[in-house]
Formats: C-alpha cells, structure tokens, sequence
C-alpha cells in the first residue's frame, strides 16, 4: 500500500530530527508560520472557520487567539509522545488528541475566565474542525523535538491569526464602514471609543460582510501575496 | 496491529479520562458562573430594587404545548414583600434569519407594560441582524413601557409590516422575529399573570 511513500517520508524526515533549534532554524520556523508557509494563504488550511468567522476584526482575533492556544499545545502534545505512537494508528491518535484539547481548553476557560469564554466560547468549537491543527500534528510535531514543535504551533497560529485579522478589517472596512466595533465586548470599557467610523454616512455594502465577500476577501489577500513574492524575488 | 489497537483503546481510555476529570473538576464553577450570568440578564430587565425575593429559584416551566409558545418557556417570578412585580418570560422565537433567537421580557404585574426587553442568545448576521443585540445598539431599550395599549395591538408590529416599531437597516426579519415574540408574550401575560404567581405561591405554601 502506501507504505513505501511514508517510509521515504520518514527518512526525509528523520534529517530534521536531528538539529537542535539554532538562531537560523528558529528564524525559519517564524517565517514559514508568519509568512512562507502561511496556513491561512498557502497550505489554504481551516478555510471554514476562517472565512465563516471574519465578519470584523474582532471576531477574527477571537477565533485567532483561540487557535494560536489549542494549536501550541497539541503540537506540544503530539511531539512529547512522537516516539510511542506508532504510524498506523497516527491519525485516529491526532483526532483524539485534539478532540480532548479543545474540549478541555473549553471547559476550563468557562470555569476559569468565564467573561472570556462568553466571547470566544464559541470559537472554540470550530477549531475542533481547523485542519491547520492536525495537519502541523501530521507535517511537524509528530517529527520534531517540543520546543520546535511548541515555536511551531504558536508561529503557525499566529499567521493564521494574522490573516483572520486583515480578512476582517477589510470586510468591516467595506462591508459596513468601520474598524474596531464592538471592541468593548472584548477589551471591556478602555475599548469603548475603539470603534473608527471611516467614511460618514456609509451605507454599508452587504456582500463583503456575506460569505461571498469572505471568498472574495481571500482571493484578493493570496493575489496580494503573490504579488509581494514576486515583487522580493525579482 | 493488534498491538496498535491496544495502544490506540488505551489512549482513547487516557483521554475520556482527561476529559471526564476536567469536566468533574470544572461542573460546579460552570454552574456558578451560568447563574451569575442568568442573574447579571434578569436584573437587565427588572429595574433596580423591584424584587427582593431568590428570583433565580422561583420559576415555572411553561410547556410548549399548554401555553402557544414556540418552546418551553421558563418564566422567572419577581415579587417584592410578598407582592408581585415582575415576570420574566425566557422566550425562544424560531422566525429569526438563522437558528433560534433566545431572549427575556420582562413584564411587570401591575399594569402589563414592559419593565425590559434583552437578546440572550443569537446567530444572527454579524453587522446586520445583530443591532438587536444590547451591546450594538440600544434598539431593545426601546421596548421600555411599551404594552398592548401602547402602542395599540394593530401597531404592534415592524414599520415594514405598518406597525410603529423601526427595524434596522439592511434587516427586517430579525426585528420582526423580535417584536412578534414580544407582542406575544404580552398577549399571554394579559390573560395569565395572576395565575402564573398565584401557582408560585401555591408551590412555595407545599
């Protein structure tokens, strides 16, 4: 069956294994997660949550946040235990691992911080559907030593997180033209006079804020980054 | 592969274990910080001081099927030195754009009229049916004093639908979905107020 491709794989593979996380090493791991590798704009992973959630910015941040917690401490999980774990039955073992994670990270953020949960509660459930956290299981931890895998999981959030933000600002921006609203319900009462109205009298422009303007969004965002590339590469 | 299977049920095990450790640890704080909020949301529609009695624990259960209501429906009875002052229906209305829209009314016992109006729970568009929402807009505040008399049943309604309540721009079905639960649970204080505290005292006397 596959086997032979995943044993090429695992040789690959093992090459990483061996480096310690030097200056250069880390700096990659930061740019492919922020930049590169970006899951948003390149491994196009957790398109659902991503485009469902990023009506405004700070909504987008929510589910960001959410994601740059769960995705540090799986990649720090499935890489502590890499070496018990036979390949096999890796992946029913990533599902359960993560399963457990959010569900756990749920239910202590509801007993701990419960003003917190009341507003990124229900971003923690779609996270269980972000296929960035088992793909970097897959790609990443499941080879490399904790602190790799932990500067992984967070950088890789963190790009994730990125993207969720400037989706939303230029949703919010277009779509009803503001930035920052609702602020408050996030920050509490400093983040009151957040909210910039752009533009007086704006009318609003509904397919940016409707999943259309999502898809719209991203393509334009990915053609951005494109554009960039080639701009550094030429 | 047997050995993989082995190791595969024993994780599983770890992890239910985990899960359900979590969940014990956490059930009784959840708890806790649910009444806060129930109590922090009931106290937004009842004004300050006009109840002095465990409004949390005095409530009634209204079946879906005996009372019109869409869905069972918990009423929250205020009452102060013994009187009554406040209802507060936690009503479920399922005519908004997407999903169920949860939200508390509260009405006092004296003259039918509205003590306070509150979303409790959505899954309106975000930046359109949402301004229903006490922390986008003050729209739910302008359901204060508002009864069947003010203003008159026909008016009862959305501006679209010729009635004298503003929807918000770009969203008619949200507001609409709101003002008709509203209307109704006026209708049903109306006939059932007084029954609705005689039975909580009737349940407190056994």
């Amino acid at each position: 069956m596959s086997s032979t491709v995943e044993d090429i794989d695992v040789i690959v593979d093992s090459k990483i294994e061996g480096g310690s996380c030097s200056v250069d090493d880390c700096k990659k791991i930061i740019t492919d997660g922020l930049w590169h590798n970006n899951p948003g704009l390149i491994q196009l992973l957790g398109l659902c949550p991503l485009l469902a959630v990023t009506g405004n910015v700070i909504n987008g941040l929510g589910l960001g946040i959410a994601t740059i917690i769960t995705l540090t401490v799986s990649n720090i999980v499935i890489s502590f235990t890499r070496n018990w774990i036979r390949k096999e039955i890796r992946i029913p073992y990533y599902v359960l691992v993560i399963a457990s994670i959010v569900t756990i990270i749920d239910l202590s953020m509801n007993a701990i911080t419960p003003e917190l949960h009341s507003i990124l509660g229900i971003f923690i459930p779609l996270i269980v559907t972000n296929c960035v956290i088992i793909g970097r299981a897959e790609a990443f931890a499941s080879k490399n030593k904790i602190s790799r895998a932990a500067l992984d999981g967070f950088m890789m959030g963190l790009g994730f997180a990125l993207v969720l933000v400037a989706l939303g600002a230029m949703r919010e921006v277009v779509g009803s033209g503001t930035l920052f609203s609702e602020a408050s319900v996030m920050f509490g009462p400093i983040a009151e006079n957040w909210n910039l109205q752009l533009f007086d009298n704006y009318k609003g422009f509904l397919l940016a804020i409707l999943p259309p303007g999502a898809f719209i969004g991203m393509g334009l965002l990915i053609a951005f980054k494109n554009v960039v590339d080639k701009k550094i590469k030429s | 592969m047997q050995k993989a299977g082995f190791s595969l049920a024993f994780i599983a095990f770890v992890s239910v274990f985990l899960v359900a450790t979590t969940d014990k640890l956490t059930e009784n704080k959840i708890a806790e910080n649910k009444a806060i909020m129930l109590l922090r949301a009931l106290n937004q529609v009842s004004p300050e001081g006009s109840y002095d009695n465990d409004l949390i624990n005095s409530k009634i259960i209204l079946k879906s099927k005996d009372s019109g209501f869409s869905r069972d429906t918990t009423v929250y009875l205020a009452s102060k030195n013994k009187q009554p002052s406040i209802a507060i229906f936690e009503v479920t209305t399922l005519e908004g754009y997407s999903g169920a829209i949860k939200i508390l009314v509260g009405i006092r016992a004296d003259n039918n009229a509205i003590s306070g109006v509150r979303v409790v729970q959505h899954k309106e568009t975000p930046g359109l049916g949402d301004k229903m929402d006490i922390r986008k807009s003050d729209w739910v505040t302008s359901f204060i004093g508002k009864s069947l008399g003010n203003p008159d049943l026909i008016n009862w309604k959305v501006e679209k639908d010729g009635g004298e309540f503003k929807q918000f721009t770009g969203a008619t079905i949200t507001p609409r979905a709101i003002v008709n639960a509203v209307r109704s649970t006026l209708l049903y204080a109306q006939d059932n107020m007084k029954s609705l505290f005689n039975r909580d005292l009737n349940e407190a006397q056994n």
